[in-house]
């Protein structure tokens, strides 16, 4: 499970790699909350995550509610087919911006 | 099967598992999605709603797949719950609700085509079913593999199964169940009722005939089996058995073993010849134990011995009975059985008495070897020299000379040695090293004194030896001891010290000299309570009567 930020555009990009499945959380949820913590407004790349089960659902939203105490927004990108039936089985789709393209992502802030 | 005890550990080892099983089905990769999804998920759940992790609680997963739909069961002997009656949560309508959790349930639920609760025999019983799509190629052109015959092809070349047909084994195995076991899981313990003799196929088990993960265990690897016994003579298990790294295991239930396995005259053979095999293992193990505490008890015997020579070495009250002039004892208290300390006491003619205390380095037999080679060297020499001013400078520099000669151990001693004249009451004496000896007038107050203070004994050879000479007469009292008295530890980092010996010297007026040794070693063990003495203890009190 690897965590990598680029702070270099105008909102900085966490990109995920990896499973979250419980090890996949407990390896990443650290260096994760770290970097969604550093600023307001944030996309989360889940392009390369090819598994998702409730844990990894929690550490997102743990982390959706964080941005939003700091008055930011997080937005999730790119999930592949099985993990978006995931995130509208959670309904987690009806309450933090799921999109497709970086560029949909970037056209919400 | 994938079996482990209650804990965190646990949903970790289900995906790890699941991931490497499925992975030989060539399942669809959504199909394998779901799968894992549900069973992460069930895994969560037990380990959140279970209980206290629990290395004897048990927890099963088990996948069968036949032709288009798999079956996911996972059975746990926690207290009954029906995970499935958790009700499906509203859509939630906030972050904050979605955080509440109860999401686990319901994805199973979505993601699964069936699945049923039930307790049964005191075990909760989950069983999810997938209908499977047609399996995909991959493009590495892998084949879905039946799980079954080719896990249990490898059984039949274990030991026990060595020149049985083939044929006549598939049979008899295939419907058995096989088990990966979570590594270091308690598989039996003593007492337990057993009804299945498992077979290792890989990894290894650990069997404890005493302590589970103390002392001496028998290693079995792959092709030996546990559990036999108790299924041949129908008792409960008498060991325990720990699974090592990355055990899997064919359990065969009693009845196929005792009806149809050892139906088969070859494996019978195979069986006995194994459990010889093992008989012999545990007899060597038990011959070892039982040498070593028999070398044990002998020298624990000798030791004994070796201090009843030692003690008899040492002079033993009543010192110089029926003497007006003197009361006198000594006493020596060993931390092990022989000690390094000595005291010794006599006339070397009518009026000068030979007084010494002595401390060898280290403890135990070494230095009681040393003690009794310079206790009989100074007896030996004492009567050497003419008794003028400068006999017990010489005394030691022969004791030194001596000890140094033939010393390859590197050993030495402090020693505290003088003469007393009983009609000059004076007491000339060389100090080697050693604790500052005190005396008290008539008055009853004491006082350290030793100087000048000369090296160890032992050490260097061709050294003289300094003297110093001090007023002892009637109504006096000497008290000459080893540092295991001053330096006696109680266990909290304190040290006994000097000015407590003082003290306790100081409160003992008109004390004979068996109760001011009393006083002391009471005083010592006292302080030191529970703390094991830590070096040998010895006091040596003269007093000289009043006329």
């Amino acid at each position: 499970m690897k965590v990598s930020v680029d702070p270099s555009k105008t909102v900085r990009r966490i990109a995920l790699e990896g499973r979250l499945d419980a090890a996949g959380v407990q390896a990443a949820e650290a260096d994760f909350k770290a970097a969604v913590d550093a600023g307001p407004n944030v996309i989360v790349d889940l392009s390369k995550v090819p598994f998702i089960a409730s844990l990894g659902i929690r550490m997102l939203v743990a982390s959706s509610q964080a941005q939003a105490k700091i008055g930011g927004k997080l937005v999730l990108v790119g999930p592949d087919e099985m993990t978006m039936r995931v995130l509208k089985t959670t309904g987690i789709d009806q309450l933090l911006p799921v999109r497709s393209s970086l560029d949909q992502a970037l056209a919400l802030f | 099967m994938l079996l482990g005890p209650l804990g965190p550990g646990w949903v970790d080892d289900t995906g790890r598992w699941l991931q490497a099983i499925l992975a030989e089905f060539g399942l669809a990769p959504d199909d394998r999605y779901r799968i894992e999804l549900c069973a992460e998920e069930l895994a969560t759940n037990v380990v959140k709603y279970g209980g206290a992790p629990c290395a004897t609680q048990r927890i099963e997963l088990d996948v069968l797949v036949e032709s288009d739909r798999l079956r996911l069961t996972q059975v746990d002997s926690c207290a009954p719950f029906d995970p499935l009656s958790v009700a499906t949560p509203p859509a939630a309508d906030s972050l904050e609700a979605l955080q509440e959790g109860g999401q686990g349930i319901h994805l199973v639920r979505s993601f699964s085509d069936g699945c049923t609760y039930e307790h049964h025999d005191g075990r909760n019983r989950v069983e999810l079913v997938f209908d499977l799509a047609p399996p995909v190629l991959e493009p590495a052109g892998a084949q879905p593999v039946a799980a079954g015959p080719r896990n249990r092809g490898r059984a039949s070349a274990v030991k026990i199964f060595e020149g049985v047909p083939f044929a006549a084994l598939e049979p008899v195995l295939e419907p058995l169940t096989l088990l990966d076991i979570a590594d270091e899981m308690v598989l039996l313990k003593p007492g337990d009722a057993n009804h299945s003799v498992l077979l290792i196929l890989g990894g290894e088990l650990r069997i404890y005939l005493d302590q589970p993960g103390q002392g001496d265990f028998i290693e079995t690897s792959v092709g030996d089996c546990v559990g036999e016994m108790s299924v041949i003579d129908a008792r409960p298990v008498s060991a325990y058995v720990i699974a090592s790294k990355g055990s899997r295991l064919l359990s065969i239930d009693e009845d196929t073993f005792l009806n149809r396995l050892m139906a088969i005259p070859r494996v019978s053979r195979n069986l006995m010849s194994a459990m010889s095999e093992r008989m012999r293992r545990s007899d060597r193990l038990t011959i070892q134990r039982m040498r070593r505490l028999m070398e044990m008890e002998q020298a624990r015997r000798e030791l004994q011995y070796a201090r009843t020579i030692q003690e008899s070495q040492l002079p033993r009250a009543p010192l110089f009975a029926g003497d007006a002039r003197l009361d006198c004892v000594g006493r020596m208290c060993a931390a092990r059985e022989v000690g390094g300390d000595f005291y010794d006491t006599f006339f070397l003619d009518a009026r000068h008495l030979f007084v010494v205390v002595a401390d060898v380095c280290g403890k135990g037999l070494p230095a009681a070897l040393f003690m009794v080679r310079a206790m009989a060297v100074l007896r030996a020499q004492s009567g050497h020299q003419g008794l003028t001013d400068g006999y017990i400078g010489h005394l030691v520099a022969s004791l030194n000379e001596d000890l140094c000669a033939y010393n390859s151990a590197q050993q030495f001693l402090t020693a505290f040695c003088g003469v007393l004249d009983l009609e000059t009451n004076r007491l000339r004496y060389v100090n080697a090293g050693h604790n500052p000896p005190a005396v008290a007038g008539p008055d009853g107050v004491f006082r350290y004194f030793g100087e000048p203070i000369n090296p160890l004994v032992g050490m260097v050879p061709g050294l003289t030896f300094r003297t110093g000479e001090i007023e002892f007469g009637a109504g006096g009292t000497l008290v000459l001891y080893t540092d295991g008295v001053t330096e006696a530890e109680n266990g909290r980092g304190g040290m006994f010290g000097e000015d407590r010996l003082l003290a306790c010297l100081d409160a003992t007026m008109n004390a004979t000299a068996e109760q001011l040794v009393d006083a002391v070693f009471d005083e010592v063990r006292q302080f030191a309570a529970a703390a094991e003495p830590s070096d040998d203890i010895t006091a040596l009190v003269v007093r000289r009567l009043p006329r």
